[in-house]
């Protein structure tokens, strides 16, 4: 079943990479993509996508605040927390507001794996 | 264990006023000049060919550790200052005190075998 | 009108070198809090691609004159300069969150050398290292030397640069233990390295986006 992925990232570049690993894995889903927390915030108000992947490091806040959000007004929504800075600070950080945590450069891998839990709580879920 | 060829060059290492180790890629010790000797208590017949961490043992922990590896892995050179790492290594001046000095660890990397040279002064 | 030095990457090059700067930062950051056993935020707002005399502008209009830099030298595919910046005013401060503990003023200034050189060796390791491991290059790096000046004096060091040079200028925010302190990482590069760069970076993309530029 197609889900609806949001991927907030300042970076293009990153965005692209998350892309090329959706190519492979899950060709069929709707990609949503997000450059800032506003966009983000608007894109998840407008196209209510399933599961969400947001950068930790972006201008003007940081990206657990919003993935912290994004747990309150959207809890049935996996959310993931990607970050290069894997310092055991933030991932707990993550972890308390209920989001995975996966270490940057994303690999197809770790990606692979977020997904598989977020498609089973997804569905779990619906049932 | 010094060769007839590298013996010139083991009395100017020697002579050194700095301790000189040089670890291999599995960072077991190939060089160890007579400051190191004296300063360590442990004579080069000894320790050469053993493991760093098997000589000092607890020393090679944390920054040390990670300082090796990025001189053999990726040929970057570190720096361990006394400031941050007080009492790193158990050595002694030849009046018996407690020596406390920075230790660069530079990289060396040769065409074969990329190797670390650590050198506390 | 002569181009300036931000027309040599397109928008995506430069994405990519923010993103590659990105992470060389955070393993720094890691390297740093593995240290002093404590959070190390070390953030980027800004990455630029700049001349020498606008870094050097950049800096006279921003920060005081005396400014403080841990200088390591860098070769390979890529040669060129490492600077890690900030003012003098704040160094014992810097200092002081990275040895931790309470020191006294007087044991503090005696640290104060040793402790910037290694920290600063740290922080431009992190990233240097990082970036090459990610370009999949090696390169040769040099151990650190603490500077004092100007920026104008950091920027000139002999053998004297090229006019053509260029300066990748990092504006970087560091937060250790209560302690908030706002640097930079110049990396200065000569024309050869910027088009090593330019190339290694048009790979990188294509390796991770997996598709060439536009």
């Amino acid at each position: 079943m197609p889900y609806k992925i949001l991927i907030v990232d300042d970076s293009k570049l990153a965005r692209m990479a998350v892309t090329k690993a959706l190519n492979v894995l899950h060709p069929d889903w709707v990609r949503l993509e997000a450059a800032s927390a506003d966009e983000a915030l608007a894109a998840v108000k407008k196209e209510h996508p399933d599961i969400a992947l947001v950068d930790f490091n972006m201008p003007g806040g940081n990206g657990l605040d919003l993935a912290a959000a994004f747990r309150e007004s959207n809890p049935r929504m996996p959310v993931a927390v990607v970050s290069a800075n894997r310092q055991r600070e933030i991932v707990s950080r993550a972890r308390t507001i209920g989001a995975a945590f996966l270490n940057k450069p994303l690999t197809e891998e770790d990606l692979d794996a977020f997904l598989k839990a977020a498609v089973q709580s997804l569905t779990k879920a619906r049932s | 264990m010094v060769d007839k060829q590298m013996q010139p060059l083991q009395s100017v290492l020697d002579a050194l006023d700095a301790g000189l180790i040089v670890l291999d890629r599995d960072r077991r010790i190939v060089q160890w000049n007579a400051w190191m000797a004296s300063a360590s208590g442990h004579a080069a017949a000894d320790v050469l060919g053993e493991p760093l961490a098997k000589v000092f043992p607890g020393v090679v922990a944390g920054r040390l550790n990670a300082a090796i590896a990025s001189a053999l892995d990726s040929g970057v050179s570190s720096l361990l200052t006394h400031a941050l790492h007080p009492l790193l290594f158990p050595l002694k001046t030849r009046s018996g005190r407690r020596l406390n000095m920075p230790i660069p660890t530079p990289c060396c990397a040769s065409t074969s075998t990329p190797r670390a040279r650590r050198s506390p002064r | 009108m002569k181009p300036g030095p931000t027309l040599v990457l397109d928008e995506l090059e430069l994405d990519a070198l923010t993103e590659l700067v990105n992470l060389g930062i955070s393993q720094s950051a890691i390297s740093l809090a593995e240290m002093v056993r404590d959070e190390v935020t070390l953030s980027v707002p800004n990455v630029a691609l700049v001349s020498r005399d606008e870094a050097i502008r950049t800096l006279g209009e921003r920060e005081a004159k005396n400014l403080v830099a841990v200088h390591q030298v860098f070769e390979g595919d890529i040669t060129g300069r490492a600077l890690l910046i900030f003012p003098e005013a704040r160094s014992l401060e810097l200092v002081r969150a990275v040895i931790g503990g309470s020191l006294s003023i007087e044991e503090i200034i005696e640290l104060e050398q040793e402790a910037l050189a290694e920290t600063g060796n740290i922080i431009l390791n992190g990233c240097l290292a990082t970036m090459a491991n990610q370009l999949h290059r090696s390169l040769k790096i040099s151990l650190p030397e603490i500077l004092h000046g100007e920026g104008k004096e950091f920027f000139n060091l002999a053998p004297p640069p090229d006019p053509g040079d260029v300066v990748m200028f990092i504006y970087i925010n560091f937060a250790v233990r209560n302690s908030d302190i706002q640097g930079y990482i110049a990396m200065l590069l000569d024309m050869p390295s910027i088009a090593a760069l330019k190339a290694l970076l048009v790979e990188y993309i294509s390796r991770v986006a997996g598709e060439s530029p536009a």
